[in-house]
């Protein structure tokens, strides 16, 4: 009972000391606000129509910049009328460049901070509107904080469920290590027990027999029956790998060479859900889908991950104007044609049905064989998309008449030689 | 005693077989046998493709180039040709060539541009497609800047929202070109007439 009151105690007094540390910005803000300048005649209150204004005036124009207490493109707005007063404001957030051409100091001093980031104008704000932005700024730097605080727990708790899957494996391998050693101890049990009983006379007939069997391992490495099994495997084993590599030459199956940048399309397509055609640009135009250009990594890369060490590559051909020297992973050869745009545009194809689950591939890496069997497969089951595509109406009422069958591309000439090698 | 230790060298030896094979997998970073790489490699200078080994009778690099490389940017000022719509006597606004406005005349945008692609359901629906590839992973699927990559990167606009709600159809076209504030330029991605398409869908999304 004592215990428990004291953690009482010592959770009370916490919490109490907690408050008081929220609380003291409050006072001090209210006292900063009686000498603020006139343009903050009346001190709007929680929930006032005036804060609720500010709040959705705020939302619409402000927020993909500017966050109450963590600088985000722009600055951190917290305590902002304790750095100026409105009517400096008022002129910023109106026409900043008019402010930083005025020659205001503080002015051009930000606008270096920002590496000249131009803040957009709103000269269509009135004076009321930005009065009630500044009121919503100044009632949420009170709030927050207690927000903060209360999700700190939650953080925490997410983190632990991250490393899970580690833990898994290490568990995994602790396993097979008990199992190991648990047969090794039984192996040195059996040998004790073995021992103790070899000079032991009171032993029935078929427990004498027992003890005293022995193991020859040479009888049975030398039986006909092993002969044949172990010569069977071998055989078996050393064809088959010979075939494979017959039947692979020419074959780059699992290629998955080390690219000069160690960029993952499991992030960038799965969980980003950036669209393949966003960087292989070609692929619904041309016969290649392309390879991205620097100039296409830049649209993100120029705010994200700037001064990351796996984009040194990405910066240096950027400021050389040099290109990235991607290695080639489908090298589909010369002497076959391959159209992307036939086959994403008109065939209506996924990326995937060919280069497989890249969303999830930490490496890109050739998924399907690209074989002349596997294309020629794909033309004798593939029906032909003709909905919505005048092109093939009349070829579509010819093949009804002639058979019954849905139309294969095998039927519009998909296995013609000349088609894919001329 | 004999009999133990022999038992024992089994058992590892067994182990060191299952781990070895285990641990059999292909050398990802090697293409395999090329079987004819003279028929495999394209004797004509191919954009994607370079053999830079000069030993190999595929060789086939450009070295007239800088870098070696196959591929080149076009000349400064050259325009695509499908980029350009030349009707006789059409009106400047009409023809996709008279697309000389510069990065910083946004507001100029909007008085001389003016979409040529009509307005239908169909092109709406071809703008949304393209939006979905080179868009909504920042501008999110509405248009709000809550696509996933538009998170991280930040300071990305609602479309319906202050101040984007009021950019004109040349103004949007104008964005894609040249790219506004931090976004940048996907003029080498889309093409103009792809853009236009997105700017129908933009509008939609707008007006939301």
């Amino acid at each position: 009972m004592f215990l428990f009151n004291s953690i009482k105690k010592v959770f009370f007094s916490i919490s109490l000391l907690f408050l008081v540390l929220v609380a003291s910005p409050n006072f001090s803000q209210a006292a900063d606000s009686t000498g603020a300048p006139a343009a903050d005649a009346s001190p709007a209150t929680a929930g006032s129509p005036s804060i609720e204004k500010g709040k959705s005036l705020f939302e619409d124009n402000c927020k993909s910049c500017h966050a109450i207490k963590t600088i985000e493109v722009g600055p951190a707005l917290k305590g902002i009328e304790q750095r100026r007063d409105r009517k400096w404001l008022h002129a910023w957030i109106k026409n900043s460049q008019k402010v930083i051409a005025s020659g205001d100091p503080y002015a051009t001093k930000l606008f270096a901070e920002y590496k000249g980031a131009v803040m957009t104008s709103f000269p269509s704000f009135s004076d009321e509107e930005i009065n009630s932005i500044l009121d919503y700024v100044k009632a949420e730097e009170n709030k927050k904080d207690e927000v903060v605080a209360s999700s700190g727990g939650a953080g925490n708790a997410v983190k632990t469920d991250d490393s899970s899957a580690g833990y898994v494996k290490i568990l995994l391998a602790g396993f097979v290590i008990v199992l190991f050693l648990i047969i090794v101890v039984l192996v040195l049990i059996l040998s004790v027990l073995k021992k103790n009983l070899v000079g032991n006379a009171d032993l029935t007939e078929i427990d004498a027999d027992l003890v005293n069997q022995k193991f020859d391992i040479g009888v049975v490495v030398r039986s006909k029956g092993f002969k044949l099994i172990v010569g069977f495997l071998f055989v078996a084993f050393v064809g088959k790998a010979a075939l494979d590599g017959v039947m692979h030459i020419g074959m780059q199956q699992g290629y998955a060479p080390k690219q000069p940048i160690a960029f993952s399309h499991k992030l960038h397509a799965g969980k980003f859900k950036i669209d393949c055609s966003y960087c292989h640009t070609g692929v619904r135009k041309g016969k290649s889908a392309n390879i991205p250009s620097p100039n296409i990594c830049l649209n993100c890369h120029s705010q994200i991950k700037t001064t990351s060490p796996k984009l040194e590559a990405l910066r240096k051909a950027v400021e050389n104007k040099r290109p990235i020297e991607w290695v080639r992973v489908h090298n589909l050869p010369d002497l076959a044609y391959f159209n992307h745009s036939q086959h994403v545009v008109v065939g209506k194809l996924e990326c995937q049905t060919c280069h497989g689950p890249v969303e999830k591939m930490e490496v890109i890496q050739q998924y399907s064989p690209l074989t002349m069997g596997w294309c020629i497969n794909c033309h004798r089951e593939t029906e032909v998309k003709t909905d919505g595509n005048g092109y093939y109406d009349n070829l579509v009422k010819l093949h009804a008449e002639k058979n019954g069958t849905p139309m294969k591309v095998k039927d519009i000439g998909g296995l013609e030689c000349s088609k894919c090698h001329y | 005693m004999k009999n133990l230790y022999r038992t024992v060298y089994l058992i590892s030896v067994g182990f060191a077989v299952l781990a070895s094979l285990s641990s059999c997998r292909k050398n990802t970073d090697n293409p395999g046998t090329e079987y004819a790489s003279q028929m495999y490699h394209s004797v004509p200078y191919e954009g994607l493709s370079q053999v830079t080994d000069p030993t190999r009778d595929d060789y086939n690099t450009n070295v007239n180039n800088p870098h070696k490389m196959n591929m080149r940017e076009p000349a400064p000022g050259t325009i695509k040709i499908n980029g350009y719509n030349p009707k006789v006597g059409a009106k400047p606004k009409e023809d996709l060539m008279i697309y000389n406005l510069t990065k910083d005349d946004f507001e100029g945008a909007a008085m001389t541009l003016e979409n040529p692609i009509a307005k239908s359901d169909q092109v709406i629906e071809e703008g949304k497609v393209l939006f979905e590839s080179y868009c909504d992973h920042c501008h999110g699927a509405t248009g709000q800047g809550d696509g996933e990559v538009g998170q991280v990167f930040k300071g990305v606009p609602s479309y319906s929202k202050g101040r984007v709600k009021e950019d004109k159809a040349g103004q949007i076209f104008h964005t894609i070109t040249f790219g506004r504030n931090r976004m940048l330029s996907h003029a080498s991605q889309v093409s103009v007439e792809d853009r236009w398409k997105i700017v129908h869908y933009v509008q939609t999304l707008q007006n939301q």
